[in-house]
């Protein structure tokens, strides 16, 4: 298969599942500035591959990164299943929304004190992580991702019916004998699953996530729309992501291809300040989409 | 379940000191008192005590997150089968507050009584024992306060308990039980 088609069909998937993620983990936070960047899943994400990379090159085995992502299903469930309790009834979401910024940055300087001492050994390391990319995007990746978005459409539609009562209302939603502890659960254990096997197969695309859903949410025709939200948008979204690392492979600098994670970060960050900077208030930093 | 009584120490200003209050199937019950003396607390206790058979509609039923119109809240509940979903009360109160009229409307455009008549309209229209309503009549007008009085008389009938929390009375039949809120020692007590 042709490695273009390839490359862009994992780019496509995974905007499409950091588009869905990030709409989950907003409804389910009733915030616009949640995603697993900013709890800090895209942090114990990353720290869980780069010890299972150091791991594995202490022990002088390797291990395809289909195999590592498979292995920590488990680890995902688990941290996907506890996140919740984490979060529990905190009023004040900003707070874990700082924590989970914060868990980034540490672990930012973990990742580069971690570099500095593998390339001092002259170990190697995997640099790429931090900022995402399709280079080697293979048939197995997208195989993967293509499963991964098989389940997630799965679950989906089996709970689409709790997702539109808990949006119309919290306590709306409780009076209809919604189970808000389970739909939580269930939102996180997919969340951190997405997140996992995107960092694992092609690196961290930090905030993408986090814009993804708003640009959602602009598009007019779906606006007050979840479904619209969930497949239409995120499918834009999809195509948004394949284009832009399109560009980057068709265009490199210098004869270096620019990360896409890269230039996702950037845009990311640039729209989180912007969020944060139109909120005068801290009811605002709620605000309805 | 035939009579359902709170004797928990409430939270704070009245930490520590036990509240006792008792209500039966087909009673109406009126809180009032002073502002901040806990009417709402005492009312959210009893939803914590008795979440899964009652209903509760306070200010923040309703927080929406996405922007829809009434109309997509409207079939949603029209057609989704939801458990315990009284259809004929759902056209009863759709038809009392005019929802359908309205259908085009967006949430966020919606004024403080038409928000408080769909909150209402989507909590009432589930069939449970208890109903816990948080100053229901807040914003409404004289006509359809006195519709909504009408359809809680049904719900007693239908041998339901109500409490609610109200500050205006005179729109209230003089029928309904109701429990004055006042502070004895710092203590929370609850009277005739």
């Amino acid at each position: 298969m042709n490695y273009l088609l390839i490359r862009m069909g994992c780019a496509f998937f995974t905007g499409v599942l950091l588009s869905q993620s990030g709409s989950l983990i907003q409804l389910s936070t009733r915030n616009i500035l949640s995603s697993p960047s900013t709890l800090g899943l895209d942090g114990l994400a990353v720290l869980s591959v780069l010890l299972i990379h150091s791991l594995t090159v202490f022990l002088g085995v390797h291990l395809h990164p289909a195999v590592i992502a498979l292995a920590g299903i488990p680890l995902a469930l688990i941290i996907g299943y506890c996140y919740p309790r984490f979060i529990g009834a905190d009023q004040r979401f900003e707070r874990i929304l700082l924590i989970g910024v914060t868990f980034n940055l540490l672990v930012g300087a973990v990742f580069s004190f971690w570099q500095f001492l593998f390339l001092a050994f002259n170990l190697p390391f995997p640099v790429e992580l931090w900022f995402g990319h399709f280079r080697f995007a293979s048939l197995t990746n997208l195989m993967l991702v293509l499963f991964l978005q098989i389940t997630v459409l799965i679950l989906m539609r089996g709970m689409l019916k709790d997702l539109m009562l808990f949006s119309f209302g919290t306590q709306l939603s409780r009076n209809w004998q919604l189970n808000q502890a389970r739909l939580f659960k269930l939102i996180f254990v997919i969340s951190t699953l997405i997140t996992f096997f995107v960092i694992v197969l092609f690196g961290a695309f930090s905030f993408l996530a986090l814009v993804f859903p708003i640009i959602s949410r602009k598009i007019w025709f779906r606006r007050h729309d979840l479904k619209g939200e969930f497949y239409v948008g995120a499918f834009l979204n999809g195509v948004l992501l394949m284009t832009i690392d399109f560009l980057c492979y068709q265009f490199p600098i210098m004869g270096a291809e620019v990360p896409v994670g890269l230039i996702i970060t950037a845009v990311g960050a640039v729209s989180l300040i912007t969020l944060l900077w139109q909120a005068h208030k801290p009811s605002e930093i709620v605000a309805k989409p | 379940m035939s009579i359902f009584e709170l004797t928990d120490p409430l939270f704070l200003p009245h930490h520590g000191c036990d509240v006792k209050f008792t209500a039966s199937p087909g009673e109406i019950a009126l809180l009032w008192g002073e502002n901040g003396i806990g009417k709402t607390t005492l009312l959210q206790r009893f939803y914590k005590r008795f979440e899964s058979e009652a209903v509760m509609v306070d200010q923040k039923a309703l927080d929406f997150f996405y922007d829809r119109s009434i109309g997509v809240l409207l079939d949603f509940f029209s057609n989704s089968q939801l458990p315990g979903l009284e259809f004929s009360r759902f056209t009863h109160l759709t038809q009392i507050f005019d929802l359908s009229s309205k259908r085009d409307r967006l949430l966020s455009q919606l004024s403080g009584g038409e928000l408080q008549m769909l909150k209402l309209t989507l909590c009432l229209c589930v069939k449970k024992p208890i109903y816990l309503l948080d100053e229901p009549f807040q914003y409404l007008d004289s006509n359809r306060r006195k519709q909504l009085a009408d359809f809680l008389i049904r719900l007693k009938e239908e041998k339901a308990t109500v409490v609610m929390v109200e500050h205006n009375l005179e729109s209230i039949p003089q029928s309904w039980n109701r429990y004055h809120l006042i502070l004895d020692e710092s203590c929370l007590k609850v009277g005739p």
